[in-house]
């Protein structure tokens, strides 16, 4: 029953060495709860596809807007302009662009499908230790898919991973705890008002992580955003936060803006007001504040033997 | 395939000297002027003046018209003996053994990389000669030498049986879908026997077996190439002392004066030193005029070993005595030979082997030379050492070690070459990838086809459009409207492809006879079995295994074609193959949503069934043809090969466009790997695919895995054991490229080539043709984000 379940993704990606122990296939699922402004996967965001328009391989051709049934495409000046509120989603332009300069993010896919296509690295994990991470988004808003998708992998012994925020409902959260080898714990900050700014619930999350500690493998993993949490108080705040619920290994993920040109894409403007990337040795001071905490702290989400 | 910085055209080198030379017999042209390989490195020009070379290859020719075809084994010593030792150059101040030699347009040799194939001239060398010549009567002498090997050059004479006017053309000549040539490439010697016997222990064998044979002129001839060889040693070796007399530096004085006297031991005597050793070797290899060196690990590893444990040698002086020879590799400059192997199974010392591998390791690491073509075997007892020892070198930038799994290839050897485990176990991989056994068999690759203008010639009614020639020889074609269902349309292109391996291997077994007729290869023949045993040179009957290969083309492209085929016209049924016909002749000019549709049908290398079952399909379909033909035809073995070299380029530049979305003369996907940008699920799921075809038909196929420097340095553990899964599937080979910063400037240029390019970011789904410029370029550096 449960391979035929539907799940609403936008990628999945293998060979990923950085989500989780080994070699893995990362499962992206689509639409979130929360908003962060720095998001890398900005389409990510919404549960429903989202038209990507790629200007540099556009030449202007006018297909796409000939074929649009909605004529929700302008071309009144040279390049197109969308009318994302008109947009259906249809793909009919996307279809039309020779130039792959149109793409619709996002689908359905189902269990099965999906877990055909991590299958085919089984070998892979069984040499790495690695396996499945589901990612997103937010995984976890869909969490009878989410559990499904990470029960028949376990079942089928491979090593499952959850990267969350977990500012979920309790019961929603419970349904993947069974079935989740490791959680990739997403921790942005310490101070409850500051997930306000991004749509999170601290005392949600805290519970959720708590359940997580006692019944699964943690690591937390801290985005080290300029200008919302890179201070060392804020870091220290953080790592402290994680040490009290029980964790101890933590991942600092310095900032990077690499999703800037899905923004573009996605007809949004950049939303976060940092545009200069963190370097990994701007991180390393706060290796030691981790060791002062009894808390391991890696830089980048790599295994600690890499490093 | 190691990549090069320059890139020459032989196809259009060949167009434009076309005027000037061209041959005919039974109706047939071909342009003898033509380049007859492919020449990427610049050569070392000759330091003899130009009226010497004028002078030598005027005396070989007299010599070599003193005597007939009856007596080609003393003709091939005497003519070898006008060369040499006057080809030898000076000794170079890097060099710590003697023995580099010059090439004239008209000589001896086995190779078209140095040289040419058996009594040569190189026509198109032989006029630039000749246009650097001031007086006319010198160039009228030169006239004089160009008529008469005209009539005498081995390969010409091999052409003007086997071309054909519109199915077999000339090295290389990429109108024609199947090309030919005579040559004895990758011949790898049984240098232990020499090293066990001595130049002197070697006349002692031949004069027993001679006893019972006095009359015969290979033995004969054999003793006489030994004389020839002791000369050539001598000859060194007071090269080596006049250089020192030039010199006043204590150090290169002792390291020539220790050259002149290794060069007197060996002239006779068996080696004892780690330098004896590599002297003997490698002025015999020269001799033999080979390109390739075997498993020197396992054949230096134990003088090496005597000599460091007894304190004769030092790490830094084998460093350096290694280094040494890999640049006077490096300076012979034959592109794509130059293999040197180390490791796997099968070695006798290999402990004392693993002294010179290490150390090899290391050199490979600094020169990063595109010659030696260093290779590696590997199983799954390799120890962690030698892994990170390799992944040092390659993560350092250079190209080397490729790669070799014995857990694939051993196996594999043994059922394609038909012999047994114990002596596949000495498979080694020659020019772009071809194996022979070493001291035991030929493997020479005289046939390239391309089976995907073979396609698009079947398509088109049997006419090639970029020319518009016929092609398809008596093989009947059918209007493609006639066919009902794909299996159909495929037999019919399996009938052409029969009819082409039917003239590969005719082509192959001839080339055989077109050279033993005229030549013995004696220093060849010597060291390798049995020809001492049989007294008959090499291809007349003295070599163990008489195998072959046949380099094929553009087969990804053409399975890839095939399975649009099947899905778009027979599945779904979206078009017909009329109408895919009429875009593919117009270049997909007015037929943009078809060529999308082409493209977008499923490719291989992404590790779906589709795609790679129609590539496992026809490879199998035309590796195991190929190798059945061998066997019927006598030979040990004749085995398809999957080789990258500039060949698929220049190739696609001949083919027209094709049912999977490839335009008219665009490349041709490289070795097996998946056509450009056609790959886009990650290196797993590319190797996946690699790892099904499999490699007991065939005799060597090459995967490349690019990584960028920061990711492959970073991610070490990950990717070995990337690696050694793939092995463990199936991967029978990987040469991996750490991407220097020009490949990535290029990738900014020209994302849509680089589809492939592995980009991982923790928590980032990131397609990278899809990013911007400058995220590219950030991604590229990746100093930031792993």
């Amino acid at each position: 029953m449960i391979d035929s379940m539907e799940i609403t993704i936008f990628d999945i990606q293998r060979f990923c060495v950085h989500d989780g122990p080994g070699i893995r296939t990362t499962v992206f699922f689509k639409g979130c709860n929360l908003s962060c402004p720095w998001c890398s996967n900005p389409e990510s965001q919404s549960a429903k596809p989202d038209l990507l328009y790629f200007e540099s391989k556009c030449v202007s051709c006018g297909r796409c807007s000939a074929a649009c049934p909605e004529r929700a495409i302008d071309f009144s000046s040279a390049k197109p302009f969308f009318y994302r509120d008109l947009c259906t989603r249809c793909g009919k332009c996307a279809q039309a662009c020779m130039q792959y300069a149109i793409e619709l993010s996002g689908k359905k896919m189902t269990v099965s499908e999906i877990m055909e296509t991590v299958r085919m690295d089984a070998d892979y994990y069984r040499n790495t230790g690695g396996g499945l991470t589901v990612s997103g988004g937010e995984p976890l808003c869909q969490p009878r898919e989410a559990a499904a998708l990470l029960k028949t992998a376990k079942g089928g012994g491979i090593h499952t991973a959850v990267e969350t925020a977990a500012s979920v409902a309790p019961e929603s959260f419970e349904t993947v705890i069974p079935y989740a080898d490791l959680f990739l714990f997403d921790i942005k900050h310490s101070n409850p008002a500051k997930f306000k700014e991004i749509g999170a619930d601290l005392e949600l999350i805290k519970a959720n992580l708590k359940q997580a500690v006692q019944r699964s493998a943690v690591i937390a993993r801290v985005p080290v955003i300029p200008g919302f949490n890179d201070t060392k108080e804020e870091i220290y705040g953080i790592l402290r936060l994680a040490k009290e619920c029980g964790v101890d290994r933590a991942d600092l993920l310095p900032y990077h803006n690499l999703g800037r040109s899905k923004y573009a894409q996605l007809g949004r403007p950049y939303g976060w007001r940092e545009t200069e990337a963190l370097t990994k040795e701007e991180l390393e001071p706060y290796r030691g504040l981790g060791k002062e905490m009894g808390i391991e702290v890696a830089i980048g989400g790599k295994q600690p033997h890499e490093e | 395939m190691p990549e090069f910085d320059v890139s020459v055209a032989p196809c259009e080198a060949s167009k434009a000297t076309r005027a000037a030379g061209e041959a005919t017999t039974s109706g047939v042209r071909f342009d003898v002027d033509g380049a007859q390989n492919v020449e990427v490195s610049e050569k070392i020009p000759s330091e003899k003046p130009l009226l010497t070379q004028l002078d030598v290859m005027e005396e070989y020719t007299k010599v070599h018209a003193s005597f007939d075809e009856s007596q080609k084994e003393m003709r091939e010593i005497a003519c070898m003996n006008v060369l040499y030792p006057t080809l030898f150059r000076r000794i170079e101040d890097t060099d710590l053994i003697a023995g580099r030699m010059d090439f004239l347009p008209i000589g001896f040799g086995c190779v078209t990389s140095v040289g040419g194939v058996g009594h040569y001239c190189v026509f198109n060398k032989l006029l630039k000669f000749k246009g650097e010549l001031e007086r006319e009567e010198d160039k009228q002498r030169v006239d004089a030498l160009y008529s008469y090997w005209l009539k005498h050059d081995l390969k010409t004479k091999y052409c003007r049986e086997v071309l054909t006017e519109d199915t077999i053309g000339r090295f290389i000549d990429c109108e024609y879908p199947l090309i030919a040539t005579a040559r004895l490439s990758g011949m790898m010697l049984d240098y232990p026997k020499l090293l066990k016997y001595g130049i002197s222990g070697l006349r002692e064998l031949i004069a027993e077996k001679q006893g019972n044979d006095g009359e015969n002129s290979f033995y004969r001839a054999s003793l006489e190439s030994l004389d020839l060889f002791e000369r050539c040693a001598e000859h060194l070796s007071e090269k080596a002392l006049a250089q020192k007399a030039e010199t006043t530096d204590g150090k290169r004085r002792a390291q020539l004066q220790r050259m002149a006297d290794g060069l007197m031991k060996i002239k006779t005597d068996k080696p004892e030193t780690f330098h004896e050793a590599m002297q003997l070797f490698w002025l015999y290899a020269l001799l033999a005029g080979v390109i390739n060196y075997g498993r020197l690990d396992d054949l230096l590893g134990v003088y090496l070993s005597r000599d460091l444990k007894e304190g004769r040698l030092t790490q830094e002086e084998t460093y350096d005595y290694i280094k040494a020879l890999w640049t006077m590799i490096e300076n012979r400059r034959t592109t794509v030979n130059g293999r040197i192997i180390v490791g796997g199974r099968g070695r006798k010392n290999p402990k004392e082997a693993d002294e010179f591998l290490h150390i090899a390791l290391r050199v490979a690491r600094d020169c990063r030379y595109v010659e030696p073509q260093f290779t590696l075997r590997v199983d799954s007892n390799t120890s962690d050492e030698i892994w990170n020892e390799a992944f040092d070198a390659l993560g350092a930038g250079a190209t080397y070690p490729t790669l070799y799994n014995d857990d694939i290839n051993i196996p594999a050897v043994a059922y394609g070459m038909r012999v047994d485990e114990k002596t596949a176990e000495n498979y080694v991989p020659f020019g772009c990838t071809e194996f022979v056994i070493q001291g035991q068999s030929t493997g020479t690759p005289n046939i390239c086809m391309n089976l995907l203008k073979l396609l698009t010639i079947f398509m088109n009614g049997g006419i090639d459009p970029m020319d518009g020639k016929k092609k398809n020889g008596p093989v009947p074609v059918r209007p493609l409207a006639e066919y009902a269902t794909f299996e159909e349309f495929y037999q019919d292109y399996k009938e052409l492809l029969d009819y082409y391996m039917d003239l590969s291997v005719d082509a192959q077994f001839y080339s055989y006879e077109v050279m033993n007729r005229d030549v013995s290869f004696i220093f060849n023949s010597i060291l390798t079995d049995d020809c001492l045993e049989r007294g008959k040179a090499l291809l007349d009957g003295g070599v163990r295994y008489l195998g072959g290969t046949n380099e094929i083309y553009g087969i990804i492209n053409a399975s890839d074609s095939l399975w649009a085929i099947k899905d778009l016209v027979f599945i779904k049924k979206k078009y017909t193959l009329t109408q895919i016909q009429e875009a593919l002749l117009r270049n997909f000019e007015g037929y943009e949503e078809l060529r999308k549709a082409l493209w977008g049908a499923d490719k291989y290398g992404n590790d779906l069934g589709t795609a790679d079952g129609m590539a496992v399909d026809l490879y199998e379909f035309v590796a195991k043809g190929v190798r059945e033909r061998g066997i019927s035809a006598g030979m040990q073995y004749f085995l398809v090969v999957i080789s990258n070299n500039q060949l698929n380029t220049e190739w696609g530049r001949r083919t027209s466009a094709s049912p999977d979305g490839r335009y008219s003369g665009m490349y041709m996907n490289p070795a097996n790997n998946p056509q450009g940008g056609a790959n886009k699920n990650g290196p797993t799921a590319m190797l996946n695919s690699l790892a099904k075809l499999d490699a007991k038909y065939h005799a060597g196929s090459v995967q490349n895995i690019k990584f960028s420097p920061d990711f492959f340095n970073d991610n070490r553990e990950m990717i070995k054991a990337l690696f050694k899964t793939y092995f463990a599937k199936g991967g029978c080979h990987i040469m991996v490229t750490v991407v220097g910063r020009g490949v990535l400037e290029d990738a900014v240029k020209h994302p849509e080539n680089y589809k492939d390019l592995i980009v991982r970011v923790s928590g980032f789904s990131a397609v990278f043709v899809n990013l911007e410029a400058d995220i590219q370029q950030e991604l590229m550096s990746r100093v930031l984000y792993d």
